[in-house]
């Protein structure tokens, strides 16, 4: 069984590892060619911000190519895995070769996990090379090293494109075998794939954890500090920063409208006619002071930064995994039973 | 109640229904196939007959019901090993050249016989290297049977494997099957609609109607059991000489009454005289829903 | 060695018209005495047919006294149709051919023949196949 699979898919296998081994590849020349740039300028260790962070340098940093690489790196893995799994059943259903395969010493059982694990293990393994080959690459500099936990960065490094990949591939086989049509599976594999991947890897992964709040007084942020302090907490480049703003008397997050409500009452009139620039100038300065004192007037007083601490990235890790594995395992199962020995009208 | 150690029949249907949605492709469906015989399954269009040997290789469970293969109950694919099955578009991977076919038989069946595979291949003159969507009918059919015949099943079930052929390739295909017969001494069933093949290939026959068997027996036998009894018009009770349950079907003209009966009836009344029917005039009146205690 | 050679769409049925071409074959001397009749795989292989009806046959050859099966050896001719059955059938043949002469002066047509003639062999040979 397992050589027939094989003989059977292994040219989508190979495509499947052709374009994985290509999107690696500009991975790597992008960071080849930033890291030869940064040396032209004479930065030498290029994992420390402090030591290589002249114009020159952040220029040399092609953040569009950076961001169409991110993108590429995210849809890989949910189009190789519709590639792979959409035809794995409609091929069959369309010359009604599963009526031969089944008839001979083969069980439906066999037939059905041989087929799925020939395309899933390869694609499994290169998305793991994919995953990890990123993270070493990233590494390199510190322009690509920073924010693991960035949208862009969390989803393509280490095991996160192999987990996504096994999900799309699950979601892909199972729409196979529901629609039967191979077009057809192809595009509800793909916009369900899609769908999912992206819910779960984006907005989801963001809520799972709990989430640490950062409170510092309103007045403290006006200081500005002569060194850079120790990245920590929400200033952490790895931690994800989810969302920030001003507390109320009672420690609740209030928004700027709220805040408008409260005191654009009490705020200095607009002066009459014409006023020239130095009579602006000295309106925002009264504005700004009325505002500020109506803020410490009504309690607001303390600023707030919601985020998910750079510690907590393998348990993310290890959560998004979970469901997707979890998800993966219900559609597959699905599909299963979808496919059992039960009478179809259409001969 | 005898106990027997080795089942020796090839393939037993109990009672198998099968529904799709509302209707019911089988009902009641029960037979038994004589070991060693060659049985003919004839029937009208429709999924009664392929629905059964599908059932049979293990592609559908049956709603009601069971098949047993060499006594073994059968659940769901695989096939039993020892049974062959050929669906009515002999189903290959087209893309596939003659010799990769056989290579994926070979790692597809625990039983194999590769020599015997080769062998038919051979008599078929099948260019290896060829892809197999490029083969005619009749060459598809011949690899396809070499495919089955190789994993030497012990029951073999054909859903019209005669359909679409040329007449030179249907006789090859005969040729092939009734030597594997003499050669093996497996049972086979077949369907079809032909009449003048069943005549030439089959021992046993199998009438199916409305999803279930309304006539099972030996052809020779069948044959030489019925009568058409031809008589004068006559009434409802003008038949009452007739044995009870023995009429399968009647037609009646103004002045002609023509009855098939299932077995000789003794002494006729004035008027009545007797014959024996033609394989397909009883077929015939079987498939148009005869035997079913419709008579008279 | 002789080949039989089956016709489809003739209605008589296959077996009969087995024995009929080896009674043929032993009436014109191309079956000797001690000929070895083709083995059932042999037919079957040339023509197609059920290996039953091979058998069948030639059970009715040796019913009729013309061949004997020797378990693991084969089939062979024991006895030709004697001279005295050779003589009837074409006695019987010639008093055939001489009646349909009449028939046909008669004005009777092929078809009306056949039937006629269907007819009383239904009635004559009642109940045997």
């Amino acid at each position: 069984m397992w050589w027939v699979s094989w003989r059977q898919h292994r040219v989508q296998v190979m495509i499947a590892l052709v374009v994985m081994a290509v999107v690696a590849l500009a991975v790597l020349l992008f960071q080849l060619v930033l890291v030869s740039r940064l040396h032209a300028l004479g930065c030498t260790v290029l994992t420390d911000p402090s030591e290589c962070n002249s114009r020159a340098a952040m220029d040399a940093f092609d953040e569009n190519t950076w961001h169409l690489l991110r993108a590429v790196l995210v849809a890989t893995p949910i189009v190789l895995g519709v590639f792979l799994g959409a035809p794995l059943f409609p091929r069959e259903f369309d010359q009604r070769t599963e009526v031969f395969a089944l008839t001979q010493s083969v069980g439906r059982r066999r037939w059905w996990t041989v087929k799925v694990t020939v395309v899933g293990a390869p694609l499994v393994l290169g998305l793991l090379g994919l995953g990890f080959g990123t993270q070493w690459c990233d590494g390199t500099t510190w322009f690509t090293a920073r924010g693991a936990m960035d949208d862009g960065t969390f989803q393509v490094r280490s095991i996160m494109p192999a987990t996504f990949g096994l999900l799309a591939l699950a979601v892909a086989v199972t729409a196979g075998v529901v629609v039967r049509s191979l077009v057809g599976s192809l595009v509800a594999g793909l916009i369900v794939a899609a769908g999912v991947v992206v819910l779960i890897a984006f907005p989801l992964r963001s809520h799972l954890l709990p989430t640490s709040r950062e409170i510092t007084p309103v007045d403290a942020a006006a200081a500005s500090p002569t060194t850079m302090p120790d990245p920590v907490g929400p200033y952490d480049p790895g931690s994800l920063y989810l969302a920030s703003g001003l507390l109320d008397s009672n420690g609740d997050p209030i928004s700027l409208n709220a805040i408008s409500a409260l005191c654009d009452p009490s705020m200095p009139p607009l002066p009459e006619g014409n006023p020239d620039q130095q009579d602006m100038d000295s309106y925002n300065d009264k504005y700004n002071k009325a505002w500020t004192q109506c803020q410490r007037d009504n309690g607001i007083t303390r600023n707030y930064v919601d985020y998910v601490p750079a510690a907590m990235l393998w348990p993310m890790r290890g959560l998004v995994t979970g469901i997707c594995v979890l998800l993966a395992a219900l559609f597959l199962a699905a599909g299963a039973f979808r496919l059992r020995a039960a009478p179809r009208s259409s001969r | 109640m005898t106990d027997t150690l080795v089942d020796s029949s090839p393939l037993r249907v109990v009672e198998v229904g099968q529904r799709y949605g509302r209707k019911w492709a089988l009902r009641g469906c029960s037979f038994e196939l004589r070991p060693g015989a060659v049985t003919a399954l004839v029937g009208p269009n429709g999924a009664g007959k392929s629905t059964l040997m599908a059932a049979a290789a293990g592609l559908l469970r049956p709603t009601q019901g069971r098949i047993e293969v060499q006594g073994e109950v059968v659940t769901a694919s695989p096939s039993h090993p020892d049974l062959g099955y050929l669906a009515q578009d002999k189903p290959l991977y087209r893309q596939y050249r003659v010799r990769e076919m056989l290579e994926i038989g070979r790692h597809l069946n625990a039983r194999w016989d590769a020599a015997h595979a080769d062998a038919l291949v051979d008599a078929a003159n099948l260019d290896r290297d060829q892809r197999v969507g490029t083969l005619s009918g009749g060459q598809r059919t011949r690899l396809a049977l070499a495919l089955v015949l190789a994993r030497r099943p012990r029951v073999l079930l054909l859903d019209e494997p005669l359909a679409d052929l040329d007449p030179l390739a249907r006789l090859e295909v005969q040729q092939t099957l009734m030597t594997e017969v003499v050669d093996t001494g497996m049972t086979v069933l077949m369907s079809s609609h032909i009449l003048g093949e069943i005549a030439e290939l089959c021992e046993d026959l199998l009438v199916m109607v409305g999803g279930s068997i309304t006539l099972s027996g030996v052809i020779d036998t069948v044959l030489a059991q019925h009568r058409v009894l031809v008589g004068p018009g006559t009434g409802p009770d003008g038949l009452d000489f007739l044995p009870e349950g023995s009429v399968v079907e009647v037609q009646r003209a103004a002045r002609q009454t023509t009855v098939l009966v299932d077995r000789p009836v003794g002494p006729l009344p004035i008027g009545w005289s007797s014959s024996d029917p033609t394989l397909e005039e009883i077929v015939v009146a079987y498939l148009r829903g005869g035997g079913q205690g419709t008579g008279r | 060695m002789i080949e039989f050679r089956i016709d489809r769409r003739a209605g008589l049925p296959t077996y009969l018209q087995i024995v009929q071409q080896t009674r043929q074959a032993l009436l014109l001397g191309r079956l000797r005495v001690g000929d070895q009749l083709p083995t059932a795989r042999e037919v079957v292989a040339s023509t197609g047919i059920n290996p039953n009806t091979v058998l069948k046959a030639y059970r009715e050859l040796d019913r009729e006294g013309l061949v004997e099966t020797r378990v693991g050896a084969g089939t062979f001719v024991i006895a030709a149709p004697g001279r005295a059955v050779a003589a009837q059938e074409s006695e019987a043949g010639e008093a055939l051919g001489a009646w349909l002469r009449q028939a046909k002066a008669s004005g009777l047509d092929r078809a009306e023949v056949e039937a006629l003639t269907k007819a009383w062999i239904e009635d004559i040979y009642r109940g045997e196949r």
